[in-house]
């Protein structure tokens, strides 16, 4: 036995506990593999990566953030999304402005009434239930001019200006 | 004596109230994804005297003005001006209401965006704010969900839901409207004497007395046949108003001061139209897609009045990185077991 052999067997005997051994088994796996492989081909060039450990987790975990955020998000924008349908009515720009056209007139209409008629038994009557009488006027005279424009239709008169006749303006 | 303010008839008033007899107007909003808004405002009238400077919101002669009249079928002519401008930015549009001086011009009214970047979407919020007139009770706490919903609902839709299944619910918001008025103006008061009292020496009113008191006080309010004086001394105590006369009518002058600002607000719509996919809103969406909401004093009383709307654009670029990382990765990985 040489002087070397001895020093060995010796240095057997003392053998270090290596913790994490498997870990040490990749890394050192991973590097030669690297110095192995490298230049081998394109796709060892582009995805060379994942023989480095820490690389390869990185990644991993930044996928897996990436799909959780994106499932996360949708989850909420759904959800926000699927709540508005409680707060759907039925009515359009149009419909407003009609809305609006109609309200003026009445307006209108009431302060007409107002100014007009001033009697001195008169009654204290609430602005908004004036309004709702005036729009109820408004609203059957439509109404009766329609019913006019159908019974002259039955007849077979020509209608020249439908609902213009019959007209009792306030 | 001063006059008796929180009179039944004040709060029909106010509950009731019409549109002044001027122009009707609706405020339609187009946000753009670069924060700029461009505003239109349409107002309705039965005459050609329109006033620019009057008008619910800030419109000036410099804005893009028409107008145009329409003779009903009826007769009835109608005028309708659309004023319309480019706003670079929500705080060109914060200066308007600073240098307003119409018919609002006593609500404190102001507009944010916001912009946040969420890498696969990015979010637009978009508000409009009027502080509260008074430190009442706010709604959210008085109303449930449901009669909220009816209670921030414009006008004219209410009307309609009047004559279908829903008349009960408002006439019993109707009814408990009253109520949430007469609390929210006697909290207001008593925080109002408690603060006026604290500035006067040797003031002798005990603020946690008079909290106690404060539902008696609601329902008396709400009685047509009593002034302030005798409201307060039936609760308090004979000679109560007078011995704190001063300190009483020092608050009620600075919350029927406060009460005015959404008491004489000029009501009308507002519209928003939001970049990209709308998310969620407190308004409410029309048939076109567009968010309504109206203003008048009820909904700005006792909280801030906050119309937001909130809408999403794709980031695409975000997405195609986002799939072509993904696809490297799992690449890398199909590689790696391969080799092994």
């Amino acid at each position: 036995m040489t002087k070397y052999d001895e020093i060995i067997n010796r240095l057997k005997g003392f053998a270090p506990e290596i913790r994490d051994k498997e870990f040490h088994i990749q890394r050192i796996m991973d590097r030669t593999m690297i110095n192995s492989r490298k230049g081998n081909s394109i796709y060892d060039f582009i995805f060379g990566w994942f023989n480095i450990l820490w690389l390869r987790r990185s990644l991993a975990a930044a996928s897996v953030f990436i799909v959780l955020f994106f499932v996360f998000q949708q989850f909420v924008i759904v959800t926000r999304i699927g709540s508005l349908e409680k707060r759907m009515i039925e009515i359009n720009t149009e419909n407003i402005l009609e809305n609006q056209k109609e309200n003026v007139i009445v307006n209108a209409a009431m302060f007409r009434i107002t100014d007009e008629f001033n009697f001195t038994d008169s009654i204290k009557v609430a602005q908004k239930d004036l309004k709702s009488l005036v729009g109820s006027y408004r609203d059957l005279q439509k109404r009766y001019n329609e019913l006019q424009d159908e019974i002259r239709y039955q007849k077979g008169e020509a209608l020249v200006n439908p609902g213009s006749d019959n007209k009792i303006k306030l | 004596m001063k006059k008796k303010i929180f009179s039944f008839n004040l709060i029909l008033l106010f509950t009731f109230l019409l549109s002044c007899g001027g122009p009707d107007a609706l405020v339609i909003n187009t946000v753009h994804a670069d924060g700029s808004v461009t505003r239109k405002v349409i107002l309705t009238f039965d005459k050609d005297e329109f006033d620019l400077y009057d008008c619910q919101v800030p419109i000036d002669s410099t804005w893009a003005i028409e107008k145009i009249l329409e003779i009903s079928d009826e007769g009835d002519s109608t005028w309708t001006l659309t004023a319309v401008r480019d706003y670079a930015n929500v705080d060109l549009l914060n200066s308007d209401y600073e240098d307003y001086g119409g018919s609002n011009e006593r609500m404190n009214r102001w507009v944010v965006f916001e912009r946040r970047f969420k890498w696969f979407n990015t979010i637009y919020r978009f508000s409009e704010n009027i502080e509260k007139a008074i430190n009442g009770i706010p709604p959210e706490q008085y109303f449930t969900v449901d009669e909220l919903h009816l209670f921030y609902m414009p006008d004219d839709l209410l009307d309609e839901k009047k004559k279908g299944a829903d008349s009960l619910m408002i006439e019993e918001l109707e009814d408990k409207f009253d109520g949430w008025l007469g609390e929210s103006l006697v909290k207001a008061t008593l925080q109002e004497i408690g603060s006026v009292a604290d500035k006067i020496p040797g003031s002798e009113i005990d603020v946690e007395y008079l909290n106690t008191k404060s539902s008696e006080l609601s329902n008396l309010i709400l009685e047509d046949n009593l002034n302030e004086y005798e409201v307060i001394d039936s609760v308090f105590g004979k000679g109560y108003y007078e011995k704190h006369q001063v300190v009483i009518d020092s608050a009620l002058a600075v919350v029927e001061d406060q009460f005015d600002v959404a008491g004489d607000a000029d009501k009308y719509l507002v519209q928003t139209m939001m970049p990209g996919e709308l998310l969620s809103t407190n308004g409410y969406i029309d048939n076109d897609g567009n968010i309504l909401w109206k203003v008048d004093g009820d909904c700005f009383l006792s909280s801030d009045y906050i119309m937001w709307a909130e809408s999403k654009i794709t980031n695409w670029w975000a997405w195609i990185v986002s799939v072509l990382f993904l696809l490297f990765v799992a690449t890398g990985f199909i590689f790696r077991v391969k080799k092994k």
